[in-house]
């Protein structure tokens, strides 16, 4: 146990100063989740207003899509620091080296939450600054911190499996890149639900994002149940479940 | 402690210190296939504890591969391998905290400083805050890296990124090291260096399993050498039974191209000569291996005299580890791939 724990610390500290290493990325992670939140809170603020949309501003309708789509945009990208260790062969010496294959995991997994976390929170700071109002409270935001890490969770896996299964980070993009989008429209990030198409409508009801998102909506907008919440934390522990259980294949397979 | 470092602690010379102990390193029959490829092809060899032992070869002869079967890194197709007396496939965790290994790319975090590429490496050997720290001065003191300890890898050198490289295979103090490919890359003076640095892990008692391409290298530093070549072992023994083998002294002849017919009565009048051990035909050039004396280079020379056998050039050499693998291989190291 304290093996593990000292192994998974040393490795989580190496991402940690990767990241203080390149101030370009650090600025970047600071700044693309406040692009997308300005560019997302008054896209469509003209039109889209009424009771379909809580009643609110456009503004608090996006701050839970922008909470969510900041975790998948960055948790997709978790898996490449693992996918260039591949290439340059460091993978073998940690693999080399007496620790157990899942510290390597974990200490992605520590890191990448970590950073979602402190984008949320930039991402919120932001909105109280532009009168988006937190109705639920202190509770409300650990509850988003915690839908935050389901959906996180879960992208992660697929993102550190896509690591593994690919020879190149030039693949890697190329499929992340063509996962995002869709990913994005078929869920409620930028309408309700139940304004869109019955077949859409469908796609985004089986989309673990359209879930996270719901959540957290419940939690910044008064009244907001577009489900239960039991179903959303049911349907993203699902999510993390089924890419556990397909990525631990993939890990065992490539990782011995 | 081990028995073995109270031995080295205790100034028992290695001749001494090695009789009886289990082998660092044993490998039996083993055997690695890629498809309807045979990197591997049933190598056996056995590398006693305190040896500097070489595998020499060409680039692709199954080096590099039996390494990370040994380091546990790649799964044999058949047979077996022990490092310090653990089994790689049953057990590989005990194997994994018994070497250091240091491949042949460069394997130093390039956005970390040096002492936190040890620091990290020191954790993931479970060494405390107080070993870590003392093993990192004596590393560095060692290997010359203080200075360059707290730059950024990114700014090192080829030769000061393998130097950092070694110490992070050092840092548990491991009972066994690979090094595949040491002088890759570098340049003359940053090899010597780096060979003496090798020697001093020597010197401590360590076992060293070295694999390189290059003649010199095994000749520096190797005690025992196997030659392996096409994923077979071709020899192995000490660096001076393999030169004594090939037979004493080489003088090689280089011929002008249109030598024809005669040259082969010359080549059956070279082999009829007393002191002639062996002679190898090559295309433009005779390898004759022989015992050397006074009258050896003039009866050569008749002896093309008579048989009008032009020669451009002599070169007479005492016998090098490259005549060694001439003789068990057919063909000569440095020829390989150019």
């Amino acid at each position: 146990m304290n093996h593990s724990l000292q192994e998974i610390g040393a490795l989580t500290r190496r991402w940690f100063i990767h990241l203080s290493r390149e101030p370009v990325h650090v600025m970047f992670a600071l700044i693309q989740p406040l692009l997308w939140f300005a560019l997302f809170a008054n896209i469509f603020s003209r039109v889209a207003r009424g009771s379909q949309f809580g009643n609110v501003s456009y503004p608090t309708f996006m701050t839970a899509s922008a909470l969510a789509l900041t975790v998948v945009g960055n948790s997709l990208m978790g898996g490449i620091p693992l996918l260039m260790d591949k290439e340059l062969g460091f993978l073998n010496k940690l693999l080399a080296a007496p620790i157990s294959r899942n510290s390597i995991l974990m200490s992605r997994f520590l890191f990448v939450n970590a950073v979602n976390w402190m984008q949320m929170t930039i991402i919120l700071l932001v909105a109280l600054l532009m009168k988006v109002h937190l109705e639920t409270g202190a509770a409300g935001i650990v509850l988003l911190y915690l839908l935050g890490a389901l959906l996180g969770i879960g992208v992660t896996f697929i993102s550190l499996a896509l690591a593994f299964l690919l020879h190149s980070h030039a693949e890697f993009f190329a499929i992340v890149g063509f996962i995002n989008l869709p990913l994005v429209f078929v869920s409620s990030a930028l309408i309700p639900v139940s304004l869109m198409p019955i077949w859409l409508a469908w796609l985004a009801k089986i989309n673990p994002l359209t879930y996270a998102i719901d959540g957290m909506r419940a939690m910044i907008i008064p009244g907001w149940q577009a489900q239960p919440i039991w179903l959303i934390f049911f349907a993203l522990v699902l999510f993390d479940a089924i890419c556990f259980l397909i990525s631990a294949r993939i890990f065992r397979r490539n990782l011995g | 402690m081990c028995p073995y470092a109270l031995l080295v602690k205790l100034n028992i010379p290695p001749s001494v210190r090695h009789f009886s102990m289990q082998p660092a390193v044993v490998v039996e029959k083993l055997a690695k296939n890629y498809k309807d490829f045979l990197a591997l092809d049933n190598i056996s060899f056995a590398v006693p504890q305190g040896e500097i032992f070489g595998l020499l070869g060409p680039n692709g002869a199954g080096k590099s591969t039996t390494v990370r079967i040994l380091a546990t890194l790649l799964a044999p197709t058949s047979g077996s391998a022990f490092v310090a007396g653990y089994n790689v496939q049953n057990n590989p965790f005990a194997v994994r905290r018994s070497i250091g290994y240091v491949p042949q790319e460069q394997m130093c975090d390039n956005y970390l400083t040096g002492r936190e590429n040890l620091w990290l490496q020191g954790n993931l050997y479970h060494m405390d805050y107080t070993a870590i720290q003392q093993r990192i001065r004596e590393l560095s003191a060692l290997l010359e890296l203080e200075d360059a300890l707290d730059k950024i890898t990114k700014q090192y050198s080829g030769g000061m990124k393998k130097k950092l490289d070694i110490a992070s295979g050092l840092i548990h103090r491991p009972q066994v090291l690979f090094l595949d490919e040491p002088s890759l890359g570098l340049d003359v003076s940053t090899r010597l260096k780096v060979w003496e640095y090798i020697r001093r892990l020597y010197q401590e008692g360590i076992t060293i399993l070295l694999c390189t391409n290059y003649m010199d290298e095994a000749e520096k530093l190797a005690v025992r050498i196997a030659i392996i070549d096409h994923g077979k072992v071709a020899v192995i023994d000490t660096l001076e039974r393999l030169l004594a083998q090939v037979g004493g002294d080489v003088v090689t002849l280089e011929l002008e191209n249109s030598v024809g017919p005669s040259r082969n009565g010359f080549e059956d009048e070279l082999k009829k000569l007393a002191f002639v051990t062996k002679v190898l035909a090559r295309e433009n050039s005779l390898n004759i291996f022989l015992q050397y004396d006074e009258t050896v280079l003039p009866q050569i020379m008749r002896a093309a005299g008579n048989f009008y056998v032009p020669i451009r050039k002599l070169t007479f050499s005492r016998p090098r580890l490259d005549d060694v693998f001439l003789k068990y291989t057919g063909h000569r190291l440095q020829e390989e791939g150019t």
